[in-house]
């Protein structure tokens, strides 16, 4: 199915990359970031043309121009934001994109569209428009519109990662269904072990180049995960133990308070969500966690507390002030993907915009500054460094310590662990300790609970019932 | 950038709805037309009257059609008002240099409304249609390059995924003390390229992945493309082709 002989990775110098994969295989690419994981899966379908004669995909050489349309019809690509390659109006339109594309004729394009539907368990939904349907939903249209092409391969660059683990589930099914059913050659960039352990063989590319493969045949992938987990998992305990700064004073007001809080959102598609009457306590220097599927009013309880949204009726109260009111810095927001934030020329305007912003002294902001650096563990070298040419990981860690910087009593979090590899999540979690052994009280909203396991004090779900959102505490974990 | 209408479709079942594109797009082109070439009250009459009739059709509430508008309706008025001040007749309000006469009056509310008819239809049009069904129109029924039709609903679908980014990158940034609500003009511009920057930042590598999405979908922006639901003219549609061909020969009679 997929050939590679001395394929040279795009930003690397030597090309060493060779590889094997047979029909029907599943194949998971794992490895840290800035590998060339992406790259060697947009070589399989010709987005970055790889030189002639090292790449084979069905026998045709990728690195020929006149080859790409014969592949893309041979290999479909599921990437990570379904909201980025749904194009059409409803569910059933937006199948039929690939196989109009292809000129296949209409009756046929019905029957595609029928078989799709059916595997990925969406024949209800054939008529519903795009923006009316949940996250995971879009995620299984989307690879519905893979599926209709009929392709041989299937390519997921972490497209599982944006979903919640019950959309997770429900997508490994259909895909391992379609293997077994069609012979499907599966190939996917992950670092989730429940992934993983779904593989044929686990390819562990570095460096522009595969470093180690892992067969299931003699236990080698179960090995693997496990010093997978070894690696996430094994904190600092003695910061935990050793040098966390009980909070003195926890009285009534401290914390964050939803004092029967109302709240009604008209979205997009004019539906309305509602909460009623939420009451709520963050107790300080907790670290408490929030999940819940997508569209269960997590981003609308994070608005609250930073004071973006304002409740109907009750109020959101933060160490007893009204969370509109609060003071600068007092909370800080670590968005999704925050490097997205960066705006300024240089890391160390971007680091200190918030503290300017403050009013502090130069001297001041000066010391916060290499604070925030410290704990971010970025190296002081990279101070006066243009933003642009920072890897992704660096950029991560400096919209972090542009966060930082204001020494926030609280810290809210989306989604942190998105598109990190397993080096930034151990590297995120020792930050989530180390703050929290600073007194700091820290909202991680997300959907990688896994990711966090054994570093958080309370676990809130969100959940929805009609129109109405609620939230249960999970004891359990305790 | 939460209220926008264009490519905001609402699903209803109406006859509005069903008609073929391509005769609705029509309409619209001769509806707009009429409103311009419009001379009398009675012609703006008639012509309102159908939009209303239209609108009633359209089970959308009508609430929710002129609540989009209200905006767009008071910059109309400021615009059209103008008219009152520079028409000759009888002074009917007379404040320093500036003076209303009854004719200037009249001619501003006339003005008013033929803007106001023109804006609505338009608004009808596309809560009516399915952005999809509007490339489709376009390319079959006026024979536009399938390339140019997709540009333009890709750029439809666009906005509310940047208007989405747009409010999360506001956020942050709010959140690290920007302020862009306060200030004098100079500085919310200058604040305003912290939201700027990160905003083009997303609409790039966004546009960049839909690309590619679309590339290996296999979209070549070909003519060979098959389509799913071709369109077919109904009795309906021939119907709302008499109609049409009928108010523009009210119109007509009514000019003459």
């Amino acid at each position: 199915m997929i050939k590679a002989k001395g394929l040279k990775m795009k930003y690397f110098d030597d090309g060493d990359f060779t590889c094997h994969i047979k029909k029907g295989e599943i194949i998971a690419i794992t490895g840290p970031n800035g590998a060339g994981k992406t790259t060697f899966a947009k070589y399989l379908v010709r987005l970055i043309s790889p030189e002639e004669n090292c790449l084979y995909v069905s026998g045709l050489d990728v690195g020929k121009a006149e080859n790409e349309y014969e592949i893309r019809k041979k290999t479909g690509f599921l990437f990570q934001n379904p909201e980025n390659q749904l194009f059409c109006d409803t569910v059933e339109e937006d199948v039929a994109f690939g196989p109009q594309n292809i000129g296949i004729p209409r009756e046929e394009i019905a029957v595609r569209i029928s078989e799709a539907l059916a595997d990925t368990g969406l024949e209800l939904l054939r008529k519903r428009r795009i923006e009316n349907l949940s996250g995971g939903e879009k995620q299984r249209a989307a690879l519905a519109g893979v599926l209709a092409m009929k392709p041989e391969c299937i390519i997921m660059d972490e497209s599982l990662a944006m979903l919640d683990s019950e959309a997770r589930r429900n997508l490994i099914k259909v895909l391992m269904e379609d293997n077994e059913k069609y012979n499907t050659t599966i190939i996917m960039i992950t670092h989730r072990k429940e992934e993983l352990l779904l593989a044929d063989r686990i390819f562990l590319i570095d460096k522009g180049k595969i470093e180690r493969v892992y067969e299931k045949n003699n236990g080698e992938i179960e090995r693997y995960t496990e010093s997978l987990d070894k690696k996430i998992y094994s904190d600092n305990n003695e910061i935990i133990i050793d040098n966390i700064k009980k909070t003195e004073v926890n009285d009534e007001k401290s914390g964050i308070i939803f004092n029967k809080v109302s709240f009604c959102h008209l979205d997009v598609t004019y539906d309305t969500w509602k909460m009623t009457d939420i009451s709520l306590k963050i107790n300080q220097g907790e670290i408490t966690m929030i999940t819940g599927k997508l569209g269960t009013g997590k981003t609308t309880v994070t608005e609250l507390i930073c004071g973006i949204l304002k409740p109907v009726s009750g109020g959101v109260y933060i160490d007893g002030t009204e969370a509109e009111k609060i003071y600068l810095g007092k909370t800080g927001y670590v968005g999704q993907f925050p490097e997205r934030q960066l705006f300024a020329e240089t890391v160390y305007d971007d680091i200190i915009f918030g503290p300017k912003n403050m009013g502090l002294s130069d001297d001041e902001v000066k010391i916060r500054c290499r604070y925030a650096m410290e704990l971010t563990g970025l190296d002081e070298k990279l101070l006066c460094r243009n933003i642009r040419t920072l890897s992704g990981g660096e950029k991560r860690r400096v919209a972090m310590a542009g966060i930082l910087a204001m020494k926030p009593d609280y810290i809210i979090l989306d989604e942190p662990a998105a598109g990190l590899d397993i080096e930034g999540i151990a590297g995120l979690r020792k930050l989530l300790i180390l703050l929290k052994s600073k007194g700091v009280t820290i909202i991680v909203v997300t959907h990688d609970e896994e990711y966090f396991r054994g570093c958080y004090d309370r676990k809130l779900i969100f959940k929805k019932r009609e129109n109405e959102f609620y939230y249960e505490e999970d004891k359990t974990c305790q | 950038m939460a209220d926008i209408t264009i490519g905001r479709y609402y699903e209803k079942n109406s006859i509005i709805h069903e008609i073929d594109v391509r005769v609705k797009l029509a309409f619209i082109i001769v509806y707009i037309t009429l409103c311009l070439v419009s001379v009398n009250w009675l012609m703006t009459g008639f012509l309102g009257l159908i939009l209303m009739n239209l609108i009633l059709l359209c089970r959308i509430s009508p609430k929710a059609i002129l609540k989009s508008i209200k905006n767009t309706a008071i910059i109309i008025f400021i615009g059209s008002f103008i008219n009152a001040f520079t028409s000759d007749g009888r002074v009917i309000l007379d404040c320093y240099i500036l003076q209303i006469t009854d004719t200037g009056l009249n001619k501003a509310a006339f003005v008013f409304f033929k803007l106001i008819f023109i804006t609505l239809s338009s608004v009808l049009f596309v809560y009516t249609t399915k952005p999809m069904e509007i490339l489709k129109g376009l390319k079959t029924g006026f024979n536009i390059k399938s390339e140019y039709a997709m540009i333009i609903t890709i750029a439809i679908r666009f906005i509310p995924i940047l208007s989405e980014e747009l409010r999360r990158i506001r956020m942050a940034q709010k959140m690290r003390g920007l302020e862009l609500e306060k200030g004098k003009a100079v500085k919310r511009l200058k604040s305003s390229v912290a939201v700027i920057i990160p905003l083009f930042q997303a609409a790039i590598s966004r546009s960049e992945i839909m690309a590619d999405a679309m590339d290996v979908r296999c979209y070549t922006g070909g003519e060979e493309r098959t389509e799913l639901y071709p369109l077919k003219y109904r009795k309906s549609d021939y119907m709302a082709f008499i109609i049409i061909m009928l108010m523009v020969g009210v119109c007509i009679t009514i000019m003459i």
